[in-house]
C-alpha cells in the first residue's frame, strides 16, 4: 500500500515537470519580475522584496543589502509550472483545438546567491555588502534558454523557459538610516554570423560559424530608509519601525542577432543570400518601486508599488524581425502589491502577499506573432525556519519554502495569420489559465 | 514508527495533490484545416494570350483525383462562351493521378477566348476549386489563311509587351518583346527607322530585331546599362500585312522610356535537359521528345530533345518575387534525328540528320510566384519566352524545315526536388513543314539543375565557321523563272547583324538592289526582279558570323537565267487556277454543281465538277508569263465575288491579294462560308485575236500582252492568236468547311519551251543536246500510216533524220493535294478509281491531282502521200497542243451521256465529289516514287494540215480535238537540297493517237503517233520552300 502511494505523486510530478510539448515557449518576462527569486520573494508576492535582507536584495533593493552585514550563501531550486488555456470560438479556416492547456512549459531554474561584507578589503570599517544572485534554467542545464517566433495557435507573452538571470551589486549605510544600493543586472547579447557556400539539397562548403555573446549590464540603483532612524532625534521613536524604499531599475532586454550569408552556386553568386534575423529574446521594462514596511510586533506588513514601462518595448519590436509586423503596442502599468510575515517564533516565520498585475499588451490581435496576455493576480505562500545550530554546520541555516498561485484572467484575443499551409485564417479565442511556483532554498548565514 | 509513516504519507499526498493541482488541464493539440485540393499549374496558364490552336489543356493538382477513371465533363469543362467544346479528358500517365488533360476533339479556333471550368473536381483532398470557378485564355491568331484569322482587330496595334516593366521588370539583360494584332509587313521592320532603340544620348542601341508574324523582338547585342535611361520607338510606319499603320502602341505614343534595372551580379545554373524517356508529370508524354504532326509527315515523326541549358539568374535576393532569367543567345539543345516518313509512313528517302533548336535572341524569362496556390508545397511558375530556330543537320531536311519560331513561350513550374532545381513547362511548337503546311508538336519540356554547380558542364564553345550548306537555283537554274527568290541555306544561323550589307548582287556585273532580304531559320531570302537570260553573282562578304562570331568564308554563288526567245512573244494564259479548271467556261449549271465545260471544246466534253473550297485557302492562279504587277488590281481586274446559283454578283469578297511576277494569291478577309457559290473573275481584253492590253482594264504580261483565257477551239478559223486575249476569266467555286489535306502547286520545270510560247524558237535548248530537257518533253514517233498516207516523218522531211525535232516539250502547273497515308483497306474505300497494285497491296499516301491543261511545244510533220505527185502533203504544224487532264466524274446532270467522238465518256460525279485524279505515293526500292493514272483530252487547235490538190492548198479537217487518252505514270520523288520536290513522271504505256485528217470526204489521212513508253516525261517541281 506504501508502494503504491509511494508512486502516485512520482508520476504525478514526473508528469509535471516533464515538458509535454516540444514548443519550448519563452516569454518576455523573467523569473524576477514574474515570480520572485527566493522562496520569501515568492511566498510575498515581491511585495516585501523590498526590504528582504536575503541576498535576492541584490536585484529588489541592493540598499537593502546593508541591512545585514552577516554574509550569505544561498542555493535553491525554482520551479514554475503554468497552465496556460486558450479556448476557441471559432473562426475562418480556425484551427481545432483539442484539450485545453496550450502552453505548460515550466521554468525550473537553479539558484545560488551570495553576499559579503567587503569592508576588510578596506581601511575602513564601514560594512559594505555584497551580493550576487543568479538564476540557470533547466535546474542549471540552459543558460541561454529563449525562443521567438511567430505562432499560428497564439503565445502567451508572460511565462516558459527563463533567461539566465545574473545579477551583483553592493550595498551600504550612508547616513542615518539611509542606505543607497546599486547593482547591476547582465543580459545577454548573442550574435551569430555564419556564412557558407551551399547547394540547394542544403550540403555545405566553406563553412564559416561565428558566435558571440556579449554581456550587457543594466543598472538598479536604491536607496531605503529607516524612518526612524533618520527622521527620530531620539529613540525609540514609532518610526524606527518603518522602513521605505525606492527602487529603480532601467530596461533590460536580451537580443539576438542572427547573420547568415549563403551563396549558392549556379542560383545566388556572391556576395550571396543574407538571412538576417534579429530579434528580442526577453525584455524587462524600466522598473520604478517604492514600498514601505512597517513592523507591527511579530507582522512585518509591506506593500509596494511598481511601475512598470512596458511602452518601450513598441520602439524595440518595431526592430524585431519576426515581430515587426505585428504593430505590437503597450502600456506602462503599475503593479500593487501587499504582503505580511508573522515570526511564529524565533525559528519560523510564515509569509504571504498578494499582487494585483495588469497586462501590459493592449492589442488583441497581434498578426502572425499572436501574442496572449492577461491580467493576474497573484497570491503567495510560504515559510522559512531559520536553525541557529545546525547539525554539521558551523552556522546558522536558513530554510526557506515559498508557493505562488498566478490566476490569469480570461481575456479575449483574436488571432490571426496564414496556417501551415499558408492560407490566411482568423480565430477568436478565450486565454486563461492558472500557474503554479515551487521553490526552496538553502542559505548559509556567516 | 507509524506515526513517522503516517508523516510521509501525508507529504506524499500532500506534494501529490499539489503536482496534480499543477497540471491542469489536458495538454492542447492544435490542428489546422487542411487546405482542401489545390490547383498547382495549369497550360495555358490563366489569361495566357496565344495559346496554340492545337494545345492541350492541362491541370495539375496538389493531390490525385479522387476518381481518375471517373473523369468527364460534368467535373471539368471547356467551353467557348455558353458552348462546351467536346474533349477528350485523361490523367496523364506518370502524374500520381495528380494531372488532368483535356484534349479538344477539334483544333480550337483561331483568336478565340476559352474557359476551363472546374465543376465538380475532388481530389483525394477535397474538392478543388478556382475564383470565378475556372480560367481563361485565348488562342493565338493565324499565321495563313483568311484575314478574320490572322487579325484580333482592324487597327494594327500592340497587344502585348513582354516584359511589361511592371509587374515583370526590364533589366540590363531583358530582350524585348512585342505582339501586334495583326501580322507585321516584314519590310516595314527596319531597324533604326520605324524601329529603334536609344540610349539616353540618343545613340542607336545596336540590336538583333526578329519579325515573322505577330512577333517582334529587339535583343541588345549588349547589355544594356542598368539605371540609364532608354528610348524605344514603335513608329507608325511599321505597317501590317494588310496595309494598316501601328496604332500609337505607349499610351498614346510611339515612344517608350525606361531605365533597365541590374541583373547583377549574375549566376548562370547549368540545368540539363534529359532524354530520360520517362514521363512528364504533366502530360505524360516522354519529356523533351517533340512531336511533329503533319499530314506530310503523319503523326509519328518526334525527335527526342536534350542538351544542357545555360539559365543566367539576376540576382535572386535583389528579385525576390519575379527573379529574371536569361538563356542567352547562342545556346542550342540537339535531338536525334528526324525519321522522315512522307504521311508518317513512306521513307522520304533521307532522314533529318541532327535536329538543333538554337536560341537566335536572348530568352527572357521569370521564376515567379504560383499563381494558384499558396500552398508551401506549391511549385513557382516559369515563364519563358524564347526566339528559336530549328536545323537539321541533313541538308535537303535542313532546307525543308529550317525556320525561326519566334515567341516559343513556356509555361511551366519549378520547384525544388531533392536538392535540385527540376522545371517542368509545356508549350506548343507550331512549325513550318515544306513551307506547305504548319506542324505542331506538344513539348514537355523538363528540365533539371545539376546538383553540383561546380562540375556541371560549361557551355560548349563553338569554333566551327559557318557554311553554305545549299542553295536555290544552284544547279536547278534552268528551272528558275523570275518571281522565285534566291534562297541560301547555311548549316547554322547565323547573326543577323553581321548579314547587314554583306551581301551584295550583281546582275551581268552591275550590281543590284533587292527587293528584300530576309532571313529566317538558317535561311537568306533574297528577294529581287530576275531577268530571263542574265548572270546573277550573289556575294557573300567577308564578316558574316554565326551567332557566336564564327566567320563564314567569303564566297559567291553565280547562276544563270535560262534564255527566253522573244521573237514569237505568247499572250500570258493561266496554267493552273485553284479552285477550278483554268478556262472560260459555257454550259454551266451551278445550282448543280456543273461548272461547264471550258469553252472552245467540244460539246460532248465533260462538264466540270463546281470546285469545292476549303474556308481557309486562298485563290491561286499562275500564269506561263511574267505578269505586269499594275494589271492586276482587287475589284477591278480580278474581282471576288459571292454568287447566287443564277451567277448573279451579291456581294465582292475583300480579301488581300498578292501579285507576284508569275501568279497572285488572294485571301478572303473572312473564310469562304459553307455552301455558298463564289465567282473569280480575272479580266482580258475581250478578243482572242487582239494583242491590245490595258492594264487598267484587263490583266496583262509584262511585255503587254492581255490575258489569253481559251487555248480551245472548235476550228483552225476560230483559234486565238499566239499574243491574243479573250473574255474574262470566270472561275465558280463552292465554299466548304476547313481541310485538314496539304496543297501543293508542282511547276513543269525545266521545260525548253522558257517563253512558254509552245513554239520552238531559235536558241531554245532541246533534249537531245542536253537531256536535263528530256524534263516535261515527249518524244513523238511515227508508228503507222493509213488513208492517203503513204509515209511520214516528225521534224523534217521523210529521209532526213532530226531526232532534236521530234520532241514537244511542256509547260505547266499542276496543282496537288496531299490527303495521307491510307491503308490498303482505306485506298480501296476511298478511291475513285483503280488502284495502283502496290496501293492495293500496301496503301499508299493518296495525292489528289487537280485536273488543268499543260501546254506543249509544236512539231513539224512531213508526209508523203500516196497520190503524189498529183497531191502533196504540206509540212504540217502541230501548234500547240493542249493536254488537259480530265477529272474523274462528269458533272452533268438529267441530259443524256454524251457520245463523244474521239474519247470514252466518264461516269457521273456522285453529289459532293470533286472528281480530282488520284495518285499515291508508295515505298519504292530507292525511295518514294509516285503513281497515277492521267485520263485526258489532246486538242491541237492550230493543227494545220495542208495537203496541195494539184497545187492548190486544201486545208484538212483533224479529229485532234477533245481527243482522249490514258496512260498511267510513275516517278520517283525526290528531295533536292533546296528542300523542292521534285517527281520526274514518265510513261508506263505508250501513248497512241490516231490523227485523222481529211477534206470534203474525198481526201482521208491517218497517221499513227506514238509516244512511246517512258519517253513522256513530266518532271513537276515544287517551289521555294521559303518566299
Amino acid at each position: 500500500m506504501m508502494k503504491k502511494l509511494s508512486r502516485i505523486p512520482l508520476a504525478a510530478l514526473i508528469a509535471c515537470v516533464t515538458p509535454l510539448s516540444n514548443i519550448a515557449q519563452a516569454g518576455m518576462s523573467n523569473t524576477a519580475t514574474t515570480f520572485g527569486i527566493l522562496p520569501s520573494d515568492i511566498a510575498s508576492a515581491q511585495s516585501l522584496s523590498l526590504f528582504n535582507n536575503q541576498v535576492s536584495a541584490t536585484y529588489y533593493n541592493p540598499a537593502y543589502l546593508a541591512r545585514d552585514t552577516r554574509g550569505e550563501l544561498t542555493g535553491g531550486l525554482f520551479h514554475a509550472e503554468p497552465s496556460l488555456e486558450v479556448e476557441s470560438h471559432g473562426g475562418v479556416n480556425a484551427p481545432t483545438r483539442s484539450g485545453d492547456v496550450l502552453d505548460d512549459t515550466p521554468s525550473q531554474q537553479v539558484l545560488i546567491g551570495m553576499k559579503k561584507d567587503l569592508s576588510f578589503l578596506t581601511k575602513y570599517d564601514h560594512p559594505i555588502m555584497f551580493g550576487f544572485m543568479a538564476g540557470v534554467e533547466k535546474f542549471g542545464k540552459e543558460m541561454m534558454a529563449f525562443q521567438s517566433s511567430t505562432a499560428n495557435e497564439g503565445q502567451f507573452f508572460n511565462y516558459g523557459r527563463q533567461p539566465l538571470f545574473l545579477n551583483l551589486g553592493v550595498g551600504t549605510n550612508v547616513w542615518r538610516g539611509i542606505d543607497v544600493g546599486a547593482s547591476l543586472r547582465i543580459t545577454l547579447h548573442a550574435d551569430a554570423t555564419m556564412t557558407t557556400q551551399s547547394d540547394l539539397a542544403g550540403n555545405t562548403e566553406r563553412e564559416n560559424i561565428e558566435v558571440a555573446a556579449e554581456p550587457v549590464m543594466v543598472p538598479i540603483i536604491a536607496i531605503n530608509m529607516n524612518a526612524g532612524e533618520t527622521l527620530c532625534s531620539r529613540s525609540p521613536c514609532w518610526m524606527d519601525k518603518l522602513d521605505t524604499a525606492i527602487v529603480y531599475k532601467s530596461y533590460a532586454k536580451g537580443e539576438t542577432n542572427v547573420a547568415a550569408n549563403a551563396v549558392i552556386p549556379g542560383t545566388i553568386p556572391d556576395p550571396g543570400l543574407d538571412l538576417i534575423i534579429s530579434t528580442i529574446s526577453g525584455f524587462t521594462p524600466e522598473i520604478i518601486t517604492a514600498g514601505a514596511q512597517y513592523q507591527f510586533g511579530k507582522f512585518r506588513i509591506g506593500a509596494t508599488a511598481e511601475l512598470q514601462q512596458w511602452s518601450r518595448l513598441e520602439d524595440q519590436l518595431q526592430k524585431d524581425t519576426i515581430k515587426d509586423q505585428s504593430n505590437l503596442r503597450f502600456k506602462d502599468i503599475v503593479i500593487p502589491r501587499i504582503g505580511v510575515q508573522y515570526q511564529l517564533n524565533e525559528a519560523l516565520a510564515l509569509t504571504s502577499g498578494i499582487a494585483f498585475e495588469e497586462s501590459p499588451l493592449e492589442n488583441s490581435n497581434s498578426d502572425e506573432v499572436n501574442y496572449l496576455d492577461n491580467d493576474k493576480y497573484i497570491l503567495g505562500l510560504g515559510g522559512s525556519l531559520l536553525l541557529k545550530n545546525p547539525p554539521v554546520l558551523a552556522w546558522p541555516v536558513q530554510l526557506d519554502f515559498g508557493y505562488q498561485y498566478h490566476y490569469l484572467k480570461d481575456r479575449d484575443f483574436s488571432l490571426t495569420g496564414t496556417t501551415p499551409d499558408n492560407q490566411p485564417y482568423q480565430e477568436d479565442v478565450t486565454a486563461g489559465g492558472d500557474v503554479h511556483v515551487f521553490s526552496g532554498s538553502f542559505t548559509v548565514k556567516f | 514508527m507509524n506515526n513517522k509513516i503516517m508523516k510521509a504519507q501525508l507529504a506524499w499526498l500532500l506534494a501529490a495533490s499539489l503536482s496534480l493541482i499543477s497540471c491542469g488541464g489536458d495538454k492542447q493539440t492544435v490542428v489546422f484545416p487542411n487546405r482542401g485540393g489545390d490547383v498547382f499549374y495549369t497550360y495555358p496558364d490563366a489569361d495566357q494570350r496565344g495559346v496554340s490552336t492545337r494545345a492541350p489543356i492541362v491541370v495539375r493538382l496538389s493531390d490525385p483525383v479522387a476518381d481518375p477513371l471517373q473523369l468527364d465533363d460534368s467535373m471539368i469543362r471547356l467551353m467557348q462562351g455558353a458552348t462546351p467544346i467536346p474533349i477528350d479528358i485523361s490523367v496523364a500517365p506518370g502524374s500520381d493521378d495528380r494531372s488532368i488533360v483535356l484534349r479538344p476533339i477539334d483544333p480550337l479556333a483561331t483568336g478565340a477566348t476559352y474557359t476551363v471550368e472546374l465543376l465538380n473536381l475532388t481530389s483525394t483532398n477535397g474538392q478543388i476549386t478556382l475564383p470565378d470557378g475556372g480560367f481563361s485564355f485565348t488562342t493565338s491568331l493565324a499565321a495563313k489563311g483568311p484575314r478574320a484569322q490572322q487579325v484580333s482587330g482592324d487597327q494594327f496595334s500592340v497587344t502585348r509587351m513582354f516584359p511589361d516593366d511592371a509587374e515583370l521588370p526590364i533589366l540590363d539583360f531583358t530582350s524585348l518583346r512585342f505582339q501586334f494584332s495583326q501580322p507585321i509587313y516584314i519590310a516595314s521592320v527596319r531597324y533604326g527607322d520605324t524601329v529603334m532603340l536609344k540610349d539616353g544620348e540618343d545613340q542607336l542601341v545596336p540590336a538583333v530585331v526578329l519579325a515573322k508574324g505577330h512577333y517582334l523582338t529587339i535583343d541588345p547585342v549588349e547589355d544594356l546599362q542598368p539605371g540609364s535611361s532608354y528610348t524605344l520607338t514603335l513608329s507608325e510606319q511599321l505597317t501590317s500585312l494588310y496595309g494598316a499603320s501601328l496604332e500609337l502602341p505607349f499610351s498614346g505614343s510611339s515612344t517608350f522610356s525606361f531605365s533597365p534595372l541590374a541583373s547583377g551580379p549574375t549566376e548562370v545554373m547549368a540545368l540539363q535537359a534529359p532524354a530520360s524517356g520517362l514521363p512528364s508529370q504533366l502530360t505524360g508524354q516522354p519529356v523533351n521528345l517533340v512531336p511533329v504532326i503533319a499530314t506530310l509527315l503523319g503523326e509519328e515523326t518526334q525527335s527526342q530533345q536534350q542538351g544542357d541549358v545555360f539559365a543566367e539568374l539576376a540576382f535572386v535576393p535583389n528579385y525576390p518575387v519575379a527573379t529574371p532569367l536569361r538563356i542567352a543567345r547562342g545556346s542550342m539543345l540537339t535531338g536525334d534525328e528526324l525519321v522522315v516518313r512522307i504521311g508518317g509512313q513512306i521513307p522520304a528517302g533521307f532522314n533529318s540528320g541532327d535536329v538543333v533548336v538554337q536560341f537566335i535572341s536572348d530568352a527572357t524569362g521569370y521564376l515567379l510566384p504560383n499563381p494558384y496556390s499558396t500552398s508551401p508545397r506549391a511549385p513557382r511558375q516559369i515563364r519563358v519566352f524564347m526566339d528559336v530556330a530549328i536545323t537539321t543537320g541533313n541538308a535537303v531536311a535542313n532546307s525543308s524545315f529550317n525556320q525561326d519560331v519566334l515567341h516559343l513561350e513556356l509555361v511551366g513550374q519549378a520547384i525544388v526536388e531533392d536538392g535540385v532545381l527540376v522545371s517542368d513547362a509545356l508549350t506548343v511548337v507550331e512549325s513550318d513543314v515544306l513551307g506547305l503546311e504548319t506542324a505542331f508538336g506538344v513539348l514537355s519540356f523538363r528540365m533539371e539543375a545539376y546538383a553540383d554547380q561546380l562540375a556541371a558542364p560549361q557551355p560548349a564553345e563553338d569554333m566551327d565557321a559557318p557554311f553554305v550548306q545549299s542553295w536555290m537555283p544552284d544547279q536547278l537554274a534552268s528551272s528558275h523563272r523570275p518571281g522565285e527568290p534566291v534562297v541560301i541555306n547555311f548549316n547554322e544561323a547565323v547573326d543577323p547583324v553581321s548579314l547587314t550589307n554583306r551581301i551584295t548582287i550583281s546582275q551581268d556585273g552591275i550590281p543590284v538592289v533587292p527587293d528584300l532580304i530576309r532571313q529566317d531559320g538558317v535561311s537568306v531570302i533574297i528577294t529581287l526582279p530576275l531577268n530571263y537570260g542574265s548572270d546573277y553573282d550573289i556575294s557573300l562578304l567577308d564578316g558574316i558570323t554565326d551567332l557566336n562570331g564564327n566567320s563564314l568564308p567569303q564566297q559567291t554563288l553565280s547562276f544563270s537565267m535560262p534564255f527566253y526567245a522573244a521573237n514569237q512573244p505568247a499572250s500570258p494564259v493561266a496554267l493552273q487556277a485553284y479552285p477550278g479548271f483554268p478556262c472560260v467556261t459555257v454550259a454551266r449549271d451551278l445550282a448543280n454543281n456543273n461548272a461547264g465545260r471550258c469553252n472552245g471544246g467540244q460539246t460532248t466534253d465533260d462538264r466540270l465538277p463546281l470546285a469545292l473550297m476549303p474556308a481557309d485557302r486562298s485563290i491561286q492562279v499562275s500564269f506561263s508569263q511574267v505578269m505586269d504587277p499594275t494589271s492586276i488590281v482587287a475589284g477591278s481586274t480580278f474581282l471576288v465575288e459571292e454568287v447566287d446559283a443564277a451567277e448573279t454578283s451579291i456581294a465582292a469578297v475583300d480579301g488581300r491579294l498578292e501579285v507576284r511576277e508569275r501568279e497572285i494569291v488572294f485571301t478572303p478577309d473572312q473564310p469562304w462560308s459553307d455552301g455558298s457559290l463564289y465567282r473569280y473573275t480575272l479580266r482580258s481584253n475581250g478578243n482572242p485575236a487582239s494583242s491590245t492590253c490595258n492594264p487598267a482594264a484587263a490583266i496583262c504580261s509584262a511585255t503587254g500582252l492581255p490575258l489569253k483565257t481559251r487555248v480551245l477551239s472548235t476550228s483552225l478559223a476560230n483559234t486565238p492568236a499566239l499574243n491574243g486575249g479573250g473574255q474574262d476569266l470566270e472561275i465558280f467555286f463552292r465554299g466548304v468547311p476547313a481541310s485538314s489535306s496539304v496543297l501543293t502547286k508542282l511547276s513543269n520545270l525545266p521545260t525548253a519551251d522558257v517563253n512558254s510560247n509552245s513554239r520552238r524558237d531559235p536558241g531554245e535548248e532541246n533534249a537531245v543536246d542536253d537531256p536535263e530537257y528530256l524534263k516535261n518533253s515527249a518524244r513523238i514517233t511515227v508508228t503507222d500510216v493509213g488513208g492517203q498516207v503513204a509515209e511520214a516523218n516528225i521534224g523534217c522531211p521523210i529521209g532526213d533524220s532530226c531526232p532534236e525535232d521530234s520532241y514537244i516539250y511542256a509547260t505547266g502547273t499542276l496543282g496537288a493535294e496531299v490527303v495521307g497515308f491510307l491503308d490498303a483497306g482505306e485506298a480501296a474505300a476511298v478511291a475513285r478509281s483503280p488502284l495502283p497494285p502496290e496501293v492495293a497491296s500496301n496503301g499508299g499516301i493518296l495525292v489528289y491531282l487537280h485536273p488543268t491543261a499543260l501546254l506543249t511545244s509544236n512539231f513539224l510533220a512531213y508526209a508523203r502521200t500516196t497520190l503524189e505527185p498529183l497531191t502533196t502533203a504540206d509540212p504540217t504544224d502541230s501548234g500547240e497542243l493542249i493536254m488537259r487532264l480530265r477529272y474523274q466524274c462528269d458533272a452533268r446532270t438529267g441530259a443524256a451521256a454524251p457520245s463523244p467522238a474521239e474519247s470514252a465518256p466518264i461516269r457521273r460525279c456522285d453529289p459532293g465529289e470533286s472528281g480530282f485524279g488520284e495518285g499515291w505515293i508508295v515505298e519504292g526500292v530507292d525511295g518514294p516514287r509516285f503513281l497515277a493514272t492521267l485520263n485526258g483530252y489532246i486538242d491541237g487547235p492550230r493543227l494545220n494540215a495542208v495537203a496541195r490538190v494539184l497545187g492548190a492548198p486544201i486545208t484538212l479537217a483533224h479529229n485532234q480535238r477533245s481527243y482522249g487518252f490514258t496512260t498511267d505514270v510513275r516517278g520517283d520523288v525526290e528531295f533536292i537540297d533546296d528542300g523542292r520536290m521534285s517527281i520526274a513522271l514518265a510513261t508506263e504505256t505508250p501513248i497512241v493517237v490516231l490523227v485523222n485528217l481529211s477534206a470534203a470526204g474525198v481526201l482521208n489521212a491517218d497517221v499513227e503517233l506514238t509516244l512511246p513508253m517512258g519517253e513522256v516525261i513530266l518532271n513537276v517541281l515544287s517551289g521555294s520552300v521559303k518566299r
